[in-house]
């Protein structure tokens, strides 16, 4: 038996305690106006205490499925925030899954793609929030963030190219 | 293309805080840059376009202001 919070279970219980659970119905199965009372079956559990693990919290020791999938989450969390007009909280939703995403190393090129492409979003979201919010001077700072990620550079390379871009090379992406 | 979305996005949103901190030229480049790429769609077009609209007469007025504050300074004596 498992249980999702496992430290309230060591609040109640200690390591090698026994306990008995005993289920007791009244009525047997049938239809609801027979009411039939012949046997009372019961149902006994014994539960042992074997083991006990905390949940591992700490985003620098997760795995990369994990990492990416709780950096998701939060990301729709924010979403659903920023729809409902609350945009503290929502700021605050991007910035932890910004968290999990921030750290690289022992990851492959595949892997630092995916998380550039939620980056990047995560990283324009906040700017939106904090336009909404007024703070402008953090609005520059973040879009500086996204347009400045490994994966754009190979959009400039290919833009260079054309003359309309060429007359107007004084902008800096 | 995914990338050009994002870059169009981020563009925009800068562009929209430096002319709300009454940098025009920077929030002007910007937006001149979004105009320069070659996938737009009509919407985008029409949204710039009003911005660019909107903030020349910002510039106008901000500098009209600046103009009665320190105008005169330097010729009253």
């Amino acid at each position: 038996m498992e249980s999702k919070n496992n430290n309230l279970l060591l609040k109640i219980f200690s390591i090698g305690t026994v306990t008995h659970l005993t289920f007791v119905s009244h009525f047997q199965i049938g239809s609801l106006n027979k009411k039939i009372k012949k046997n009372e079956p019961k149902i006994e559990y014994e539960i042992e205490v074997l083991n006990c693990e905390k949940k591992k919290n700490n985003f620098w020791e997760l795995e990369f499925d994990e990492r990416l999938r709780i950096a998701q989450l939060k990301k729709e969390e924010g979403k659903s925030y920023f729809l409902d007009k609350i945009f503290d909280k929502s700021k605050r939703r991007y910035l932890k899954s910004v968290k999990y995403l921030e750290n690289k190393e022992n990851l492959n090129e595949k892997q630092i793609k995916m998380f550039n492409e939620i980056l990047n979003l995560c990283y324009l979201n906040i700017a939106a929030c904090e336009l909404k919010l007024e703070n402008f001077e953090n609005v520059i700072h973040y879009c500086n963030l996204s347009l400045e990620i490994d994966s754009i550079k190979n959009v400039k390379v290919k833009k260079k190219k054309n003359v309309s871009f060429k007359n107007n090379q004084k902008g800096i992406i | 293309m995914f990338h050009l979305k994002i870059i169009k996005k981020g563009l925009f949103r800068r562009a929209q805080a430096y002319s709300n901190l009454s940098e025009f030229e920077k929030s002007k480049l910007d937006f001149k840059m979004i105009l320069n790429f070659d996938s737009i769609d009509k919407k985008t077009e029409n949204q710039v376009k009003i911005e660019l609209k909107n903030l020349e007469k910002n510039q106008l007025k901000y500098e009209n202001q600046m103009k009665k504050m320190f105008g005169g300074v330097f010729n009253e004596k």
